[in-house]
């Protein structure tokens, strides 16, 4: 299948409409000519195309002057047919609550653009995902290596629209190349020389008295890096001098596969990514899709999804206290919180039929109204489950162990957070008041009566106060949101995205053929762009969708949280004891699924 | 009584043996059959590198000194405590210059750093 | 009746040495069930259920499967140190129990026999000695696998577990000045003359208690093994029956810990309230106090077994229970928390006792009372003025805010 291309301009410009935000206007009157337009997305979100020599310059300016002081997302775009690679910039300004798209369109070929790394630790991930899916390289990054594809990668750069979803070699050849990895393949040279087998930082055996560091592998295959994630770590007796996280053991290619898929189909791969909490990633994909569109879903549709949004932030952290209090070496809150877990998973199963791949929700609604009696076990987990939380805050609040193994560990202050790219309950464990719930309601979060909890030290111990009160607050949001389920359809009444009912694809010849047309081809998205986002468990969840008027993405960009916060881990632990690594591991709550999509 | 050192040996010889037993039974009845891989040392499934017995961090090396000088501490105090009511407050005098001695020694080590790990 | 002829005492001594053996390997392997079904009961699970009613036979199934299964020897591992470490810290844990008495003197036809395995003028010295060999088995278990996960669980449970001896060793010393004695059996009289020590001796009870957790490795101090940290610590490469002897060594360890618990501070087999146990032997042999009988031996050892049980029961509830504590948090503990505050309670505990005996008080019910005073405002010293944290913690400590939320939008 060869691959689709855009033609055309893809986007409406409305610069009149946009450069009225006086911080546009203000960049625009400040780099003149660096500014080459200036565009809305479907959402109305000013998109800046900015000249890539000069983009270093205005991502500074913006940090600096304007208050963008959160690098949300950097990605690359290929829209194929000719177009230039493009480089997305997304940033927010916790000061004015405002986004600002910025985009700089580079060549294919020898693709190149300045590091944000000195701007923002954020970029380091993000920069060295772009580059290993599209080949950009950011000059000035301390460490840009492949990211997800393993270092002997050699069949190109993934996401580019040239290259063939299977890839470019044969299957024989990619099993021969995957087991030949040579030990330069598996470890970055600094590594191996710290260990001795090559350079010169190891001194020999027989001279002085110096004792040598010691490279320790902590994953994949270890119990507490919860799932198949690899710390190499350097270590001084207990010691971390540096620990460097290789992901991408479970890289399935979400965001190339989604590109092939119809938008409905698309929906299944989203539980695949974050399994701890799916029906979050399958509701914020829907919202997504549906601000491109411009629909508005049904109240008794949004009502349902902030019921199962919040159920499932209760089932993630829920798992997050659980395994990290193993992590520290408490077992018993795992079980007490796996009991409760299982509650909702069988809310879960009753609901959508399946336990973890749920993918409940459907463009324009969700794939089926709740079933009878459905809201009323919800109301009944609601009750009984603060007991639960009660009797696991009794064993881990006040423990003297636990306090000694949490507080002080891991710690960050806000500003370092905010640049390092901590996000969601780490972030507000950090000091700073970042909920998308709040800055960018989605869903009428807005008209719900809930906190935001915020932590002032940015430890272990206050990301798990924060996760503890966000349960809490979850049962509050679920209690509002049960007393006002409306009657009414669940999903939108638009024969553009959802199935009419089966009585009209047999009884009228309009009915057949939109049903026709929307199994065969799938619903079509207007062309345009949008950057959506929800706050998911683990932090801010981002779509970026670009959409060409076909009926599968040009671009599925899912900006996952635990990656954020994953790249996050160095910096926490660098000084620290191996048990603090593990401890704060544990403590950043991340899914590798969603890590390495 | 020297008698009594006669069950003492009895156990001991029981207990080596009930180790025998269990490593020599257990070599007989399972079946071991070694690859390249399976023969690798464990290191999180990834091929280790760099060598496990190296020249390590030097603090557990301290912990070892510490201890040598501190259980003989131990071992005195024993003694002492066997016969402390027997030996009165001449006895109590002399142990507790010994414990000053030593603990102001902990204090050093203590203020030195030799009791912190990072 | 006289002291033992030596045929007696040879075949008394084989029959004890084969029951108390056996015996104690009967409770080890019945400790492993215990801990997974008490695990699961504070867990709200089944536990093993399957092998037998409420799953009694799981041990034997265990031990059959560890034996079948396939022995690995990492290819760069040390053979014969390999081979040995599982022996040598399970050699230690099995002996120890030679010097506990576990119950009344039983009467014979030929004499009162003793129901210990030795009764050893050195007992205190050769538990001592034995629990500190220990360590051995552990170290070279993790040195001779040459992988890094064991290699720092061995060089962990080294340093943690002779810093530990000291504390533990520390904390025996105010029994020796209490008892002026050092064997087991003659500190279980002077308990049952006076009163439990773990009355006059709180403070030593609370110490010698975390000591002996911190040695055997469990509870909150399973710093060697630490799974999620070392994966598995100095055991990760073993397999088979010599991970199981490791693990038996471990709860061999527990049990000992516990009858030792009993043993030092809480009467051994002495039943409280009670003269009719309070048998003690002269030096030439006649039987002073109560009248022994087989009745009386087996009551004081349901007495003795009790009392273990509890212990164990205590640790293995500690340990499902409360999370781990950091490697340097053990190692402050021990060696800036216990030790000093060991050698400090050894000299009030010493000028509080010449203080009673200048002031003409006999060693008795009394006497201990006065020391039990003097404890309990110790024990509240240390709860209290010293700060729980404030040490070991590294000063951390903040009180969780029961109100952290705040409010935005």
């Amino acid at each position: 299948m060869p691959p689709r291309t855009v033609s055309g301009k893809h986007m409406k410009v409305r610069a009149d409409a946009v450069s009225e935000r006086p911080d546009v206007a203000d960049v625009v009157a400040r780099f003149g000519d660096a500014i080459r337009s200036i565009e809305t997305d479907a959402a109305g979100e000013p998109v800046v195309n900015v000249d890539p020599e000069r983009s270093f310059e205005v991502l500074e300016y913006l940090r600096d002057s304007q208050g963008y002081d959160m690098l949300k997302d950097i990605t690359g775009l290929d829209l194929g047919g000719g177009h230039p690679l493009q480089v997305v910039y997304q940033l927010w300004s916790t000061r004015d609550s405002a986004p600002l798209r910025l985009k700089a369109a580079l060549p294919h070929d020898n693709p190149k653009l300045e590091s944000a790394f000195g701007l923002w630790r954020a970029s380091d991930w993000l920069e060295r995902e772009a580059y290993d899916m599209y080949g950009v390289i950011f000059e000035g990054h301390p460490d840009l290596r492949r990211i997800l594809m393993p270092e002997n990668y050699e069949e190109g750069y993934p996401l580019r629209k040239d290259f063939p979803l299977r890839g470019r070699f044969s299957r024989a050849e990619q099993t021969r190349l995957a087991l030949s990895r040579e030990m330069e393949d598996l470890y970055s040279l600094d590594e191996l020389a710290v260990s001795g087998r090559s350079g010169s930082r190891r001194a020999e055996p027989d001279e002085g008295l110096e004792t040598q560091n010691m490279i320790l592998n902590i994953g994949p295959q270890h119990p507490a890096t919860h799932g198949v994630l690899r710390l190499v770590c350097e270590l001084d007796g207990e010691t971390i001098v540096k620990c460097t996280p290789h992901i991408g053991y479970l890289h399935t290619g979400f965001e190339k596969l989604s590109e092939y898929r119809t938008w409905n189909q698309v929906i299944p791969l989203t539980d695949r990514m974050d399994y701890l909490a799916p029906m979050l990633y399958n509701i914020g994909y829907a919202l997504g899709v549906e601000e491109l569109l411009g629909i508005e879903i049904t109240p008794r549709c949004k009502v349902i999804r902030v019921i199962c949004s919040e159920l499932n932030r209760v089932l993630s952290h829920l798992i997050w206290v659980g395994t990290t209090a193993i992590d520290i070496g408490a077992m018993t809150p795992f079980l007490y919180t796996f009991e409760e877990r299982e509650r909702i998973y069988n809310l879960h199963e009753a609901y959508a039929g399946a336990r973890m791949t749920t993918s409940v929700s459907r463009v324009g609604g969700m794939m089926a109204d709740v079933p009878p009696g459905w809201l009323d076990s919800v109301r009944d987990f609601v009750e009984t489950f603060p007991n639960t939380l009660d009797e696991t805050e009794r064993l881990l609040t006040q423990n003297a162990i636990w306090v000694g193994r949490t507080q002080g560990v891991g710690a960050i202050g806000a500003e370092d957070a905010l640049n390092v790219g901590a996000c969601g309950p780490n972030l507000r464990a950090s000091g700073v008041a970042y909920d998308v719930r709040k800055d960018k309601p989605y869903l009428d979060y807005e008209t719900y009566d809930f906190d935001v909890p915020i932590g002032d030290h940015g430890d272990v111990y206050d990301r798990y106060l924060v996760r503890m009160e966000e349960m809490r607050q979850s049962l509050r949001i679920l209690e509002q949101a049960l007393d006002r389920v409306p009657d009414g359809p669940i999903n939108v009444d638009d024969p553009r995205v959802i199935l009419p009912p089966k009585s009209q694809v047999m009884g009228s010849i309009d009915g057949m053929i939109s049903h026709f047309k929307l199994v065969m081809e799938g619903l079509k998205v207007p062309a345009g762009e949008v950057w959506s986002s929800i706050e998911s468990s683990k932090g801010e969840l981002g779509f970026y969708l670009v959409a060409d008027g076909g009926p599968k993405p040009v671009r599925c960009r899912f900006r996952g949280p635990s990656f954020m916060n994953m790249s996050t881990l160095p910096c926490l632990v660098e000084g620290e004891l191996i048990a603090d690594l593990i401890a704060v591991n544990a403590s950043i709550d991340i899914v590798l699924g969603e890590i390495d999509r | 009584m020297l008698r009594e050192y006669i069950p003492v040996l009895m156990i001991f010889a029981m207990s080596l043996g009930a180790g025998a037993i269990m490593v020599i039974g257990s070599a007989i009845f399972s079946n071991y059959r070694p690859t390249t891989v399976k023969k690798e040392a464990y290191e999180s499934g990834m091929p280790p590198v760099g060598d496990a017995r190296e020249r390590f961090a030097v603090k557990y090396y301290i912990v070892a000194m510490l201890f040598l000088l501190f259980d003989v501490e131990v071992v005195f105090l024993f003694t002492w405590g066997a016969v402390f009511r027997r030996l009165g407050l001449f006895g109590y005098v002399a142990i507790m210059i010994f414990i000053v001695l030593l603990i102001a020694g902990l204090l050093y080590e203590w203020r030195k750093g030799a009791l912190e790990w990072d | 009746m006289g002291p033992l002829s030596t045929t007696a005492f040879i075949i008394s001594a084989v029959a004890k040495v084969l029951v108390i053996f056996v015996g104690w390997l009967i409770v080890v392997a019945g400790v492993t069930l215990a801990e997974r079904k008490i695990a699961a009961w504070i867990q709200d699970r089944s536990g093993p259920n399957r092998v037998g009613p409420w799953g009694i036979f799981q041990p034997i199934a265990d031990g059959i499967k560890n034996f079948a299964k396939e022995e690995h020897i990492p290819g760069g591992a040390s053979r014969w140190l390999f081979f040995l470490a599982p022996i040598i810290s399970m050699f230690p844990a099995f002996v120890v129990i030679a010097v506990i008495p576990v119950a009344a003197p039983l009467p014979t036809p030929w004499g009162l026999v003793e129901v210990i395995v030795a009764d050893l003028p050195i007992g205190f010295l050769f538990v001592m000695a034995l629990a500190s060999l220990g360590v051995y088995g552990l170290t070279l278990g993790g040195w001779a696998s040459n992988s890094k996960y064991s290699f720092l669980g061995g060089v962990r449970a080294s340093a943690q577990m002779i810093s530990y001896e000291v504390a533990l060793g520390l904390s025996l010393v105010p029994i020796f000045m209490l008892a002026g004695n050092v064997t087991l059996p003659e500190i279980v009289r002077q308990q049952q003359d006076a009163l439990w020590y773990v009355l006059p001796l709180m403070v030593g009870f609370l110490f010698f208690s975390v000591s002996y957790f911190a040695e055997t490795n469990r509870g909150p101090f399973d710093m060697p093994e630490a799974e999620s940290e070392l994966v598995y610590g100095f055991h990760t490469e073993y397999s088979a029956m010599r991970m199981a002897m490791f693990y038996l060594a471990e709860y061999a360890n527990m049990v000992t810990a516990s009858a030792l618990m009993a043993t030092f501070f809480f009467g051994g087999w002495d039943i409280p309230f009670w003269a009719g146990d309070n048998i003690g032997v002269a030096a030439d042999g006649s039987i002073i106090g109560a009248t022994p009988a087989w009745w009386v031996t087996l009551l004081t050892f349901a007495s003795f077994a009790a009392k273990t049980a509890f212990f164990i029961l205590v640790f293995i509830w500690v340990r499902w229970t409360i999370p781990r504590f950091r490697y340097d948090q053990v190692m402050a503990l021990g060696w800036k928390v216990l030790i000093p505050l060991l050698v400090v309670y050894i000299a009030v505990l010493g000028g509080a006792m010449l203080a009673l005996e200048a002031a003409g008080i006999e060693f008795g019910v009394r006497y201990a009372l006065s020391l039990a005073g003097i404890n309990l405002v110790l024990l509240l010293l240390i709860m209290f003025w010293l700060d729980r944290s404030r040490i070991v913690l590294g000063g951390a400590w903040r009180q969780a805010r029961p109100q952290q939320a705040r409010s935005r939008g």
